[in-house]
């Protein structure tokens, strides 16, 4: 099968599942009866879209294109590895500095906005990796 | 009003206003860089001279990135969580150095991905790194602000 026709359609199948998960998150919010379960439902939906992040730099790995980028020596799946390993620290130290203004770490709110603020910086960066792929697309039409 | 309503608006906010980032900023460089006129002259000649503005008005978003985090450093609130190490040392400066280490892939990668299409390499680096300089601006003036928002 043509290269580009399969890298197209897993784009595809990759973003009507994230559809009817976004879903699942609302009916999560909608049956959370305290703080604790919002909190569990945001971190589940956070790791969710991280794993969307990662199967999508999992995309970008396959195609031989970008085996030149960053470091050529190392495999095209380590380099995307380490891309995302050191986001996600920035992630975490972001998150939980915001976290520690709300409320210096006291409570439930500082629990809240940290599994808020990575849901909301994961779906940003699923947002960067989409500009990735669709320029790689729009630049190599079939 | 909600407290973690407020921080997702500001941050929503935050997240799609890099469009109207240099209109709302009343602060210049010292040398007197006008970013909208750079680029009114460099459109008349090209792609790199566009991404020279891009490159000298990414200077000045990581001078104010600078003096955000400085600032950060310097307030007692964020010294517990610094671990107390001072001035921009510690857990505020492996946030920022974390960060540059994600935009500076991110945007080799955004760039390589751009290769041979629209625009030059420099112009697609300097273009991201900008996007990502004012983004992470806003993140940083959102932690400021939720601290005057915090109750003694």
């Amino acid at each position: 099968m043509n290269k580009k026709i399969l890298f197209g359609s897993l784009c595809a199948v990759v973003f009507s599942a994230h559809l009817a998960w976004a879903d699942t998150y609302q009916s999560c919010l909608d049956a959370a009866q305290d703080d604790y379960a919002l909190i569990n439902c945001t971190n589940n939906e956070a790791a969710r879209v991280l794993r969307s992040v990662n199967s999508k730099l999992a995309t970008l790995a396959s195609n031989p294109y970008f085996s030149g980028w960053e470091n050529p020596s190392l495999p095209t799946a380590q380099n995307m590895k380490n891309f995302l390993d050191q986001w996600v620290i920035f992630r975490s130290y972001y998150c939980t500095l915001l976290a520690y203004t709300q409320s210096q770490g006291k409570g439930t709110i500082s629990s809240l906005t940290n599994a808020q603020c990575s849901l909301d910086m994961t779906k940003r960066l699923l947002q960067d990796v989409d500009a990735v792929m669709a320029s790689y697309t729009e630049n190599n039409p079939q | 009003m909600n407290k973690s309503f407020l921080f997702s608006l500001a941050l929503a906010a935050g997240l799609f206003s890099v469009g109207a980032f240099a209109q709302n900023q009343s602060l210049q460089l010292e040398e007197g860089f006008d970013f909208k006129k750079c680029q009114q002259k460099a459109s008349l000649i090209g792609d790199d001279a566009l991404a020279e503005c891009m490159a000298k008005e990414n200077l000045r978003v990581e001078k104010l990135i600078d003096y955000a985090y400085q600032s950060l450093a310097n307030d007692e609130m964020f010294n517990a969580w610094n671990k107390g190490s001072g001035m921009f040392r510690g857990n505020l400066k492996n946030l920022y150095d974390d960060w540059r280490k994600y935009r500076d892939e991110y945007c080799s990668l955004y760039a390589f991905s751009m290769e041979g299409y629209l625009g030059t390499s420099y112009y697609n680096t300097q273009r991201c790194l900008l996007d990502l300089a004012r983004q992470h601006y806003d993140y940083i003036k959102i932690l400021q602000e939720n601290k005057k928002s915090t109750p003694d």
